[in-house]
Formats: structure tokens, C-alpha cells, sequence
């Protein structure tokens, strides 16, 4: 278990680095949306420029730090990883996200370099990525309700060490 | 929130009163109704995904604009400038 120093200071970056993904997310789905709608082509140049930096510079490394921390915390804690449902999903979509997140942003920097060099007429055909940063906005929400509410439910393995360590049960075991 | 270094950090532990409810409540090892309603709208949603992929132009996936960051061919630049 972490001391009481070090989870705090853990928690601290999860948090920052969690939020802040959720907040770089919904930035994003500004962005796309300007992309998608908007008929000035500078400004949709220009949308798409963003999101690319947007996705490589503040997505793609928040998501890992996510997963990172979360993963540390959930070990340094009594919450444990594969203890209880809440933080199984939430490992889960976390990872699912990210992986998505990795696989598609090579596909901004393509589009993004299209958009950079075609005419207005083109910019119009383009296509937008409104689809997969909503999903993925959602997709964040869900875990962050999750993360907050924390929901009832041990796992098989969570249940069966909460019965050989019950000095371990996390809603029973207060810290001095 | 706390502040004092001295006083018990249990912001990351589940020790307040709803995590101890949360966690009292889910007694035993059986799946809580939540984790099979997640699921069922998971699958309803990738379900919908499908439908659209296959419906649609099917053009889909890494690298379905041309070889990705680092690539640099993307499709229908012939009529670019």
C-alpha cells in the first residue's frame, strides 16, 4: 500500500491527467464540429490542424498517463485491480479507449494533411471525425460516473481474498 | 477537502461512508445488475457501429486514409493543387 504521501500525490495526477483527457476531448468535439459545419475553409483548415495537435500533443498522452496512474493507483490502494466490478470496467474502458484513441489518430494526420492542401470545394467532401470523438467523449463520461459513484459489486477474486484477508475488506478497514 | 499532510489521506481509499455502503451493499461475489446493463448497451452500441460500417461505405480502420501519419499518400490527390 502507498503512504498516505504518495497516494495523495498519485491521486493528484490521476485526477489532472483523467480530466484533463475529458476536457481535451470535449475541445476536440468543438473542433470537429467547426470542421464538419462550418463553410469558411480557413476556418476548417484550421479545425483540423487543431485536432491533430490537439489529438497527438494532449489525447494520446493523457490517455496513457491515465491508464498509467490508474493502474498504480488501483494497485497502491485497498481498492486493488481486480477487486471490485467499478474498477474492472473502468481498467477496461479505459484501455479500450486509449487503444482506439492510438489506432485512429494516424488517420487525423491524414486527413489533417488533406485538408491542408484542398480546395474549398474538396474541404466539402472531406468527411468529418464527429462519429468517434463523440463516441469517445461518451465513453469517458461513463467511466468518470463510474469512477465517482463507485457502484456495489465484488469480483469472484475480489470476494474470495476479502474472505482470506478480511483485515484487506476496503469498506471496513479504516486507517489509523 | 484536507489539506493537513497529518490528517488521513482517504481521498483514493474507500473508507467514506458510500464507499462502505457501496461496497456493504455488494456482498457476496454474484454480478450486480449494473455490470449486465452495461454490458447489454455496449453491445447495442457496437451492434449499431456494425450496422453503420456495413451499411455504409465500408471504408473503415487505421490506415483507411492512406498510410496514416507518417505515410503521406492519401487518396484523391491527383486533383489537388
Amino acid at each position: 500500500m502507498f503512504p498516505p504521501r504518495v497516494r495523495k500525490a498519485a491521486l493528484a495526477v490521476h485526477l489532472t491527467v483523467s480530466v484533463g483527457w475529458v476536457g481535451a476531448a470535449g475541445a476536440y468535439v468543438a473542433l470537429a464540429v467547426a470542421a464538419a459545419r462550418s463553410d469558411d475553409a480557413e476556418l476548417t483548415r484550421g479545425a483540423w490542424s487543431a485536432m491533430e495537435l490537439i489529438g497527438w500533443y494532449v489525447l494520446v498522452p493523457a490517455a496513457i498517463a491515465t491508464v498509467f496512474t490508474g493502474v498504480l493507483l488501483a494497485l497502491g490502494t485497498r481498492w486493488g485491480l481486480l477487486r471490485h466490478y467499478w474498477v474492472l470496467v473502468s481498467l477496461g474502458l479505459t484501455v479500450a479507449a486509449t487503444a482506439v484513441l492510438l489506432l485512429h489518430m494516424p488517420d487525423v494526420s491524414a486527413l489533417q494533411a488533406r485538408a491542408s492542401r484542398a480546395s474549398a470545394s474538396e474541404l466539402e467532401t472531406l468527411g468529418s471525425d464527429l462519429g468517434h470523438s463523440t463516441l469517445g467523449l461518451l465513453l469517458l463520461l461513463v467511466i468518470l460516473v463510474l469512477n465517482v459513484y463507485k457502484p456495489r459489486g465484488w469480483t469472484r477474486r475480489g470476494w474470495r481474498l476479502q474472505q482470506e484477508q478480511p483485515d484487506r475488506d476496503p469498506s471496513t478497514t479504516r486507517r489509523a | 477537502m484536507t489539506t493537513s499532510s497529518d490528517r488521513p489521506d482517504r481521498s483514493s481509499e474507500p473508507t467514506d461512508k458510500a464507499d462502505t455502503a457501496a461496497t456493504q451493499q455488494g456482498a457476496g461475489h454474484e454480478r450486480p445488475r449494473w455490470v449486465l446493463v452495461l454490458a447489454v448497451a455496449a453491445v447495442l452500441v457496437l451492434i449499431v457501429i456494425v450496422l453503420v460500417l456495413v451499411l455504409g461505405d465500408g471504408e473503415h480502420g487505421p490506415g483507411r486514409h492512406g498510410g496514416g501519419m507518417h505515410g503521406g499518400i492519401v487518396t484523391n490527390l491527383s486533383s489537388l493543387p
